[in-house]
């Protein structure tokens, strides 16, 4: 048995996630796929819900990597990637996804179920798309990438180019017709129409848990938040989203009408903008030990968004065009304005991510601008969320406690 | 008659020229990549500038960007933040990878050029990307003309476009010149013709293109029976060390798959078509970079270079982080292999420390070559 990366959970619903909700999902794929039913690697920002309403098994191939990093197997899946020529600077989560195919005995919960399409989308970075294409490569697998363009200067839902909206919905329909084609059916439109409405139910879900965290004490940290998003990013147009979402909100709703924290005594309240150290989750229990609590994630709050199911297109293709990871410093700036506002935070810890550039690349600029804007301080640590060889424990351990000895300071004299 | 000595010469002077212009009026526009038509700024009246950073530490650059990003945007951030591009009137940059779209942000917040543009290039060439490259001429044109308060008639476009046209012809005729054995010209002259012709002006560029391909060099002996190379990568160092690394090791370098090479001047632009439609076809269908979706045409386009040129080694130069090409390169090394074809990868950066080890790389490839 591999000891997995834990922590301690502060909500009940979470607590035997794995158990009750992850492997159940990762078995359902196995046997849709052996049962020939079309089974999809969806790749983060990609609208899924499309897939959805074809009746499509979505697994994401991100999630799986994050299950590796927990299972702490991802080092030796990286290693196997690295040999094949794949280079150490790569981001782990392909590393970790290319070695689990290479040597899937190496590969927990029997591997991802064998997919019968790969889709993927622009929006998130370079790395997708060839990760993605590698993969389709390899397995000889039917490819989709949505091409769209990137959110150069941070538009807002409201602000983006009319003409980007329509060509992200041109290219939708292009998914549409790619579908039909594969999977030799027509779109109905029915399925459609309650694959959006059952996701925009998971997403205004999704985003009331996410405003509740806004209570002092914080009901529900990021160690629950890292697990609970699993759903809102791999099937939100499902009916379990919901009803998971539901037992969630009433779960941290009821926390915060008890006042009942993450910890008894939360001391600072801090956001993480970046992906966790998967293989190594009990950071979060460290930081809880120093009275900090992760109260916000970047990426839980924006890869998720509230959606209009009577414009279906329209409105998936202005949030997705506007996501966090397709657009630039203007919309990070404004969303650190509102989560230091809204969460009332006393500090940021913001990871450079060894292998992901675009999570990286904003952080001393950000950390600048958290100082001059906000007064408060921004924590740079270096680590890559599933490959521990780029992380070093005692030294993030010091920079942690010079950290919280700023927010104290910052603290007596505000 | 012009010697290839002389493509090295103004290539090192570029700054003292662009400066030199600029006084006399001139207005200078630098570009970040090849997927960006140079067409729509020759029609404006601006002279297009192919930005690059030099090998070395960058301090100004690190101050703002972290460990992991690439050191050819780091280089080129810091060329600008030390005032090397202080005659620039603007930048244009590409959505052509992450590391260069992310570090468009560092521009916007650091320096201060009067004209900043982004072009959202498309990785795919689908008819949805077609629109969508042509909506980016359309939007790229609107906003010359607008920082420039010129209007740009079509005949001027059609100007441009054949300009560029026959700069393209010459460029591939140069090429031509390196199918022998042995080449008429090294691979680090064919560099600095490149490296010239991306930032001087077009008309003085042709005029040297010309003059050579009317006399080319003459044939030297001592570059015959060499081990013959193609590079393949996203850019040269602007000092040609990765090439002469190659040839001071024994190797030549018969010709190359960058973006300061082949991939600027393969393929012309249509000129029986409307001019707009015509750039939108031509940049889309160009031979791809490893940031497109199109990775096996960059292939197969690799594999039709080895032929012609007779290729006996290829060397991959990854800068390191850069993730479009070292994702590709696994399988590119395995479709070399498989047409029997010797290649090496080798990840470098801008970075000085890097080189000695490169070099024992460099001259080991070469000597297994032999």
């Amino acid at each position: 048995m591999i000891a997995r990366s834990s922590r301690a959970r502060g909500l009940e619903i979470t607590k035997g996630f794995f158990k009750n909700y992850v492997k159940p999902y990762f078995e359902g794929g196995h046997k849709a796929s052996k049962e020939g039913k079309p089974v999809a690697w969806v790749f983060s920002t990609f609208p899924v819900e499309i897939a959805q309403a074809f009746d499509v098994y979505p697994i994401w191939p991100e999630q799986y990597a994050c299950i590796q990093g927990a299972f702490k197997v991802s080092v030796k899946c990286c290693e196997v990637a690295e040999r094949k020529g794949f280079s150490k600077d790569l981001c782990s989560y392909a590393r970790n996804t290319i070695g689990s195919l290479l040597r899937p005995e190496e590969a927990p919960l029997g591997g991802m179920p064998r997919p019968s399409l790969i889709l993927a989308a622009s929006t998130s970075c370079d790395t997708h798309l060839k990760w993605s294409q590698f993969l389709s490569k390899m397995l000889k697998v039917p490819y989709f990438y949505l091409d769209v363009p990137y959110n150069v200067f941070g538009a807002t839902k409201e602000e983006v180019e009319e003409v980007y909206v329509e060509l992200y919905v041109a290219e939708i329909e292009r998914l549409i017709d790619f579908l039909e084609r594969c999977l030799d059916t027509k779109l109905d439109k029915n399925s459609l129409k309650k694959a959006f409405e059952t996701s925009a139910k998971a997403n205004d879900l999704w985003m009331d848990i996410m405003e509740l965290r806004k209570a002092i004490p914080c009901p529900m940290g990021a160690e629950d938040a890292w697990s609970a998003v699993f759903f809102i990013l791999a099937a939100p147009g499902s009916r379990l989203a919901v009803d998971f979402y539901t037992k969630l909100k009433d779960e941290v709703a009821s926390k915060v009408k008890e006042g009942v924290g993450v910890i008894p005594e939360e001391k600072y309240r801090v956001a993480w903008d970046n992906l966790p150290p998967w293989f190594n989750l009990g950071f979060y229990d460290y930081l809880k030990s120093l009275g900090v609590v992760v109260v916000i994630e970047t990426p839980t709050i924006t890869w998720a968004g509230r959606l209009d199911p009577s414009k279906p297109f329209e409105s998936i293709a202005k949030r997705q065009l506007t996501i966090y990871s397709n657009s630039t410093l203007e919309f990070k700036m404004r969303l650190f304005d509102d989560l230091v506002k809204g969460y009332s935070l006393d500090g940021f810890i913001m990871p450079t991510n060894w292998g992901c550039r675009f999570m990286s690349v904003d952080n001393i600029d950000m950390k600048n601008y958290l100082r001059d804007r906000h007064g408060i301080p921004g924590l740079i640590i270096e680590l890559d969320a599933t490959d521990w060889r780029y992380f070093s424990e005692e030294q993030i351990k010091m920079k942690v406690e010079s950290f919280v000895e700023v927010m104290a300071h910052r603290r007596k004299f505000r | 008659m012009v010697e290839p000595l002389f493509f090295k010469e103004s290539f090192v002077k570029r700054h003292e020229k662009g400066r030199k212009l600029k006084a006399e009026g001139k207005l200078l526009m630098g570009l970040t990549c090849t997927y960006i038509p140079e067409e729509l700024l020759i029609a404006s009246g601006a002279m297009p500038v192919k930005v690059s950073g030099s090998l070395g530490g960058t301090p100004r650059a690190d101050s703002y960007l972290p460990v992991n990003i690439c050191s050819t945007m780091r280089s080129i951030l810091e060329a600008s933040l030390k005032g090397d591009y202080d005659y620039l009137d603007g930048v244009i940059f590409s959505n052509s990878c992450d590391n260069m779209g992310r570090c468009f942000d560092r521009w916007k917040l650091h320096l201060s050029y009067s004209y900043l543009h982004f072009f959202n290039t498309p990785h795919s060439k689908t008819s949805n990307a077609f629109k969508r490259y042509l909506y980016e001429v359309k939007k790229l044109k609107k906003s010359l003309e607008t920082f420039l308060k010129v209007e740009v008639p079509e005949d001027e476009l059609r100007k441009a476009i054949n300009l560029l046209n026959e700069e393209r012809l010459l460029l591939s005729k140069l090429y031509e010149l390196r199918t022998e054995d042995p080449p008429l010209l090294t691979g680090v002259e064919a560099f600095y013709i490149l490296a010239y012709s991306i930032t001087y002006p077009k008309e003085e560029v042709l005029k040297s293109l010309r003059e050579l391909v009317k006399e080319p060099p003459k044939l030297r002996s001592e570059f015959k029976d060499r081990p013959r190379v193609l590079v393949s990568c996203s850019i040269i160092d602007n000092e040609a060390k990765l090439i002469s690394m190659v040839e001071d090791s024994g190797g030549i370098v018969v010709v190359d798959d960058t973006c300061t090479g082949t991939r600027y001047f393969e393929g012309l632009v249509k000129t029986s078509s409307p001019p707009l439609e015509a750039i939108a076809e031509r940049y889309l269908n160009k031979v791809p970079c490893a940031f497109t979706q199109h990775g096996e045409e960059r292939f197969a386009y690799l594999k039709e270079l080895i032929k012609r040129y007779h290729v006996e080694g290829v060397i991959l130069y990854c800068v390191k982080f850069c993730d479009t090409y070292l994702f590709d390169a696994p399988m590119l090394m395995e479709e070399l292999k498989d047409i029997g074809i010797p290649a090496t990868l080798i990840e470098w950066s801008h970075v000085e420390a890097w080189w000695a080890p490169l070099k024992t790389r460099v001259e080991a490839f070469i000597e297994s070559l032999r």
